[in-house]
């Protein structure tokens, strides 16, 4: 099938039912159960202890920050809290793991029933349902680069580093939304500053389980699920692949395994992991090491207060003040983005035109350069960008000249009032001088008023032209435009 | 509460034991005794009283998120039977 979706005639006999388990990293400078730190990068084994390397004696004691950050998450989600959520061990054996059982929460997870809102494909909006939200401690990472004989090495750095788990409901029903949902996941995590998210370096790692059922048919197929998938964009992919193994055997009356896969970049393909038999048999029981999480109502209700303004309320927000829905989108895609227009805005700038001066033009330049609007090199702040928007909409400036005005901005960090002085850029709106520069235009191009006269109304356009150029920009168009017409009689 | 040889056979490779066959009907017997015992517990009368995950465990108990220094490498690596590059050396474990 080579990673292509289902033809559309098998598209229309199989339904599609896609649920995500995505794991995040918590944004902490230590670890979920001692005091390692959690920096990324640093050379193997030099952020473990005692408690992480699980050596005999040692006892966890929970990291609140971890607590804390895990509980934003969860009410960001909508997701009901449980304040006496619990912990226990899920036992297997790994060399990654080195207590043999990770700390999680099973019987009582910190959140339930939660949901998240997105655009999904062509725009449409989805509502998935969240069925679970839990703390847990990430396992250590094994490697087989630069060891010998082909061993396989052991980098307990990432072991007991705090990890949320979000799992989905089925309820997604395509590969792009599956995308889709995941990236607007990734964003209300990143806004509610539960985590950097950064899927390249593992700190957000998403497992889908798929399944293919007939058309209207309510029941669920038989689950796989695909692991490691490593990037928006693999993810997409390995589910468009998935859909079409699926739909192909079902096509040709096979019944599909119920099993896990892994996703191979390379080849576009998902192939069987090999079956651990005893892979599903984790023994959970409650971690007596542990009490209860005990969260204390003025604690979740203050944790509730703290939340910033979500993506979803700031894209209402931005549309209702008159932004299209993609122009809000991409301004809320990004969080530096969206703080900088709305420090415009509260400098007094006008919400479309402030927009479309910043995402095409400020971030156009930007982009170019390589410069981010949040970086010391943007020398063109946000006040200052309202200001020139300002010049246009007073009709100072023209939106020509204004492009001439923020390449200066941008060099100088002036501001736009100063470079329009400095330069002598100030529209020019005086009727008796763009009278007489229209004059002088027709008289200097007797063919085109000859074409003008003889029909070709579009004659008018070149001398206007004419008249922008002798004056460098500066004129008025509408203006110029209104003499022009006037002087050809 | 009996448990048979298949389900001691099960639980010691879960647990990574290796128990000889010769011995599977010795702790079918020990092991279903201790469950036999403990299974006493659900005489109780507990209607009343709260669950508890555990016995010692205080809820709400935490620590701020301050990272302090811990193990070097060598000192984490002292103990493993091999390492090798900074890693705890491991027969080759493939993925997938
Ligand atoms: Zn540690």
């Amino acid at each position: 099938m080579g990673g292509v979706g289902a033809p559309a005639e098998t598209a229309r006999r199989w339904q599609t039912v896609i649920g995500l388990e995505v794991h995040v990293e918590l944004a902490t400078r230590s670890k979920m159960f001692c005091r390692c730190s959690t920096a990324f990068g640093a050379p193997p084994n030099t952020q473990v202890c005692p408690v992480c390397l699980a050596l005999p004696g040692s006892l966890p004691v929970p990291n609140r920050r971890a607590i804390e950050l895990a509980l934003r998450a969860a009410l960001a989600l909508r997701c009901e809290i449980d304040p006496d959520c619990r912990w226990d061990r899920k036992n297997y054996h790994y060399p990654d793991l080195p207590k043999g059982y990770q700390i999680t929460q099973y019987a009582r997870p910190l959140g339930r029933g939660g949901e998240l809102t997105f655009a999904g494909a062509g725009g449409a909006s989805r509502t998935v349902r969240i069925r679970r939200l839990h703390m847990e401690e990430d396992t250590g990472k094994s490697t087989h680069e630069g060891m010998p004989g082909g061993a396989t090495g052991v980098d307990l750095n990432r072991a007991g580093v705090p990890l949320i788990e979000i799992v989905s409901e089925p309820d997604l029903r395509g590969p792009e939304d599956a995308r889709l949902y995941l990236q607007a996941l990734r964003l209300l995590l990143l806004y509610a500053g539960v985590s950097d998210v950064r899927m390249e370096e593992g700190s957000l790692r998403c497992d889908a389980n798929v399944s293919l059922r007939p058309a209207g048919s309510s029941e669920l197929g038989a689950l796989v699920e695909i692991k490691n998938m490593n990037s928006f964009r693999s993810v997409q992919r390995a589910l468009e692949y998935e859909e079409g193994r699926q739909a192909a055997a079902l096509d040709a009356g096979e019944r599909i395994a119920r099993e896990t896969r892994h996703w191979d970049e390379r080849r576009g393909i998902t192939f069987p992991s090999r079956s651990k038999e005893e892979a599903h048999d984790y023994r959970y029981f409650p971690e007596p090491d542990l009490g209860a999480v005990g969260l204390a109502p003025a604690f979740i209700e203050d944790t509730r207060r703290s939340l910033p303004e979500l993506p979803a309320d700031r894209q209402a927000r931005y549309e209702a003040l008159g932004l299209p829905g993609y122009d809000a989108g991409v301004l809320v895609a990004d969080p530096a983005l969206a703080a900088y227009f709305d420090r415009m805005l509260r400098a007094g700038a006008a919400a479309r035109e402030g927009a479309a001066l910043l995402s095409v033009e400020l971030l156009g330049r930007l982009n170019a350069a390589g410069i981010g609007v949040d970086s010391p090199e943007c020398r063109v702040h946000p006040e200052q960008l309202a200001a020139l928007q300002g010049l246009i909409a007073s009709g100072s400036i023209s939106g020509k000249i204004a492009k001439d005005v923020l390449d200066e901005m941008l060099a100088t960090g002036s501001d736009p009032s100063v470079v329009v002085q400095r330069k002598g850029l100030q529209q020019i709106s005086d009727q008796g001088a763009i009278g007489e520069a229209a004059r002088a235009a027709i008289a200097a191009n007797p063919q085109s008023v000859a074409d003008y006269r003889a029909g070709k109304k579009q004659a008018a356009d070149f001398l206007v032209g004419q008249v922008m150029k002798a004056t460098r920009g500066k004129a008025n168009p509408g203006l110029v435009r209104e003499a022009i017409a006037r002087e050809l009689g | 509460m009996p448990i048979d040889e298949a389900q001691v056979r099960h639980v010691a490779r879960l647990a990574r034991l290796a128990v000889p066959d010769s011995d599977l009907a010795r702790f079918a017997a020990e092991l279903g005794a201790i469950l036999e015992h403990v299974a006493r517990l659900q005489e109780l009368d507990v209607r009343d009283v709260p669950p508890t995950a555990a016995a010692l465990g205080r809820p709400g108990v935490a620590r701020d998120d301050e990272p302090s220094a811990g193990l070097t490498a060598s000192e984490a690596l002292a103990g493993a039977p091999a390492s090798a590059a900074g890693m705890f050396q491991v027969p080759r474990v493939v993925e997938g």
